[in-house]
């Protein structure tokens, strides 16, 4: 799979180096000392900011219990107001990425709690732009607070616009999947690009919508794709959505993003710790 | 698990096992139970059918006189009814309609955009408002009270769903001033705003593709009052005589659900499968899925009028227009790309019944 991008990438990303990636997001460890573990997050893009303290293994209500594994419980805190049907839906979708990361087996009749609560965002109602950074920053945190994982995930939103015009991105930002047929010219305008970690605006002008994550070891863990083009309805919409072939080549960039630069994200915050 | 086999043992020496009856094995180890079907040649679920094979299901609609459309959804157990209630939202002088023309379109506050009936539920959650209930008593495993977290999720789910396939052209429900000169958008006077809801009467896995399926079915056979603005009484007066269906795609996507079943190491295991992915799942089925894959997608209308009786072609085109993967790590790549292909056929099945129930006589 080769790329081209707009503006070249420099070569290989190293956050050691004096100035950091424009897309490497901030990351602080432990800004909670009474958790037993806990991250903020700002993805460099959409500035979407994500707070997460993770409390475990501790005691299990007895409801909840399960004889011969860990409950995780994952709560997420909307920014605006109480949460609703769409932060629900949210720690539904945490929950399930996390039972496969998470040894729960190694913890049994216990509690694993994660509460992640949405500090900052664009849009409050979004689930796109709120899956990457809880996700990622759900993840962080359980590493610092030493929950026995199989493996980690790192996850990335990537958005399909239709015309690079109009859409502002920083370097490495945005690029174009290679098509099958021969070499496209740079000049032409019209062709989709992909804008990793797309802000607000861009999302709402984007055809669709890909949250994919995936683990070290390239493993799938979640997709969330939607088709997320505006529009009144009706037989306007007829013919959207995309081919399956288009969708294939975007999962293996995402995968191709998780694996090496997701994971040396990781690497790096967690640089001065014995967690790996 | 030694204990658990049913097979008589060959040494001697050995007490003999303890065996049990195929009712008590399906309830005290569902898991071991689930596997050994599947590692069966050729590999068959409990439930009689084969890994890609869906449920039949039956579709009946207008069935509730009340409501302006609605569709009764039936596959295997999953039972689920659809209504829809066409409901007038007056446009106040200053508002801007715009606003309500759109799908996506980003409201302002997270409580309001839940696609439930919440203070100001139509305003900001748009003309097309789904909501869901899982009726007492539908499964055992869902308890009386508030609706829960399958219950919630699924709302989301499928308002989700409206938004991403956009069925109902939203300029379609404006109620304008006058019948003549419909151009002028500062004639709207109001709109209809149509309210989904979904019941599910009993519930047996795959609750996401019955409830998708009757609120299409559903929407096809609503037929919506005419209605006007009368200007001496400044109200907005439908006929009740005159109905009209509402505007619609051509091409509707459908979803189609999968779940993988993890199959440990064993040695009956011997072609070395990790899991099996089967199509549209039971609720027995669910408890041991380790990931849930659902795709949305549709299928060219051309093909469907071509052959109502052959699958369509591999030449055919689908267009994708949903995908969520949860749960597990064990669907690859080259698994979705099958999957698609499966649910192309899928969605192929629903038109040609959804065509079918619309040339029979109501």
């Amino acid at each position: 799979m080769r790329l081209q991008h707009r503006h070249p990438l420099p070569p290989p990303l190293r956050h050691s180096t004096m100035a950091p990636s424009p897309l490497a997001p901030e990351i602080t460890l432990c800004p909670l000392p009474q958790s037993d573990g806990s991250c903020q997050y700002t993805c460099p893009t959409s500035r979407t900011t994500i707070l997460t303290s993770v409390n475990g293994p501790l005691e299990v209500r007895p409801k909840d219990e399960l004889p011969n594994h860990a409950t995780i419980e994952v709560i997420v805190k909307p920014g605006i107001g109480v949460a609703g049907v769409r932060e629900t839906r949210l720690s539904t979708l945490i929950h399930s990425t996390l039972q496969s990361l998470v040894l729960t087996t190694h913890h049994p009749r216990t509690l694993i709690q994660i509460v992640a609560q949405i500090v900052q965002a664009e849009d409050h109602t979004s689930l796109p732009l709120l899956l990457t950074p809880l996700l990622n920053c759900t993840i962080l945190s359980l590493l610092i607070a030493g929950i026995p994982m199989r493996t980690v995930g790192w996850s990335v939103h990537l958005a399909v616009v239709q015309s690079v015009k109009g859409v502002k991105g920083v370097e490495g930002q945005i690029f174009r999947l290679e098509k099958d047929g021969g070499d496209e010219m740079e000049t032409e305008e019209s062709e989709e690009v992909v804008v990793r970690n797309p802000n607000s605006a861009t999302l709402s002008s984007a055809k669709s919508s890909h949250t994919l994550t995936f683990s070290k070891e390239g493993e799938i863990l979640l997709i969330e794709s939607l088709e997320c083009s505006q529009g009144g309805g009706g037989e306007s919409a007829d013919g959207q959505g995309w081919d399956i072939g288009d969708f294939l080549k975007l999962a293996e960039e995402g995968k191709r993003i998780c694996c090496e630069e997701g994971m040396e994200v990781i690497r790096e915050a967690l640089a001065d710790r014995k967690v790996f | 698990m030694a204990t658990l086999t049913r097979q008589p043992s060959s040494g001697e020496s050995q007490p003999p096992p303890l065996t049990f009856s195929t009712s008590l094995f399906r309830q005290i180890s569902p898991a071991l139970y689930l596997q050994r079907h599947l590692l069966h040649s050729p590999p068959t679920r409990p439930n009689g059918r084969s890994p890609s094979q869906c449920r039949d299901f039956t579709l009946t609609t207008n069935s509730l006189s009340h409501a302006h459309g609605s569709a009764v959804v039936r596959a295997g157990d999953t039972a689920v009814v659809c209504g829809i209630r066409g409901e007038i939202l007056t446009v106040a002088p200053g508002d801007d309609p715009s606003q309500f023309e759109s799908y996506n379109s980003s409201p302002t506050s997270a409580t309001h955009a839940c696609g439930t009936r919440g203070a100001g539920g139509a305003s900001w959650g748009g003309l097309v408002i789904p909501n869901v209930e899982l009726s007492t008593g539908c499964s055992k495993k869902y308890p009386l009270g508030p609706p829960g977290g399958l219950a919630q999720t699924l709302s989301d789910q499928l308002h989700e769903l409206i938004n991403v396939t956009k069925p109902v052209s939203l300029a379609s429900l404006r109620i304008y001033d006058g019948d003549s000169n419909l151009s002028s958008t500062t004639k709207i006077k109001g709109y209809w705003c149509l309210y989904i809801d979904v019941l599910c009467i009993s519930l047996d896995g795959n609750i996401l593709d019955a409830a998708w399926y009757a609120i299409v079915a559903a929407l096809k056979s609503t037929n919506l009052p005419f209605a006007s603005w009368n200007q001496t009484e400044e109200r907005i007066f439908c006929d009740g005589a005159r109905y009209h269906p509402i505007s619609l795609r051509r091409s509707f996507p459908f979803t189609t659900t999968f779940a993988l079943i993890p199959i440990p190491n064993s040695p009956e295991n011997s072609a070395g499968e990790a899991a099996i992915l089967i199509n549209d799942p039971d609720s027995y089925e669910e408890d041991e899925a380790c990931e849930i894959l659902t795709i949305l997608s549709t299928t060219d209308m051309g093909t469907i009028q071509g052959g109502p009786s052959q699958p369509p072609l591999a030449g055919s085109r689908t267009r994708v227009e949903k995908i969520e993967k949860r749960g597990g790590w064990k669907i690859g790549i080259s698994q979705i790309e099958i999957c698609t292909q499966l649910a192309a056929s899928k969605a192929a099945r629903y038109t040609q019944y959804l065509m079918k129930e619309q040339l029979t006589p109501m």
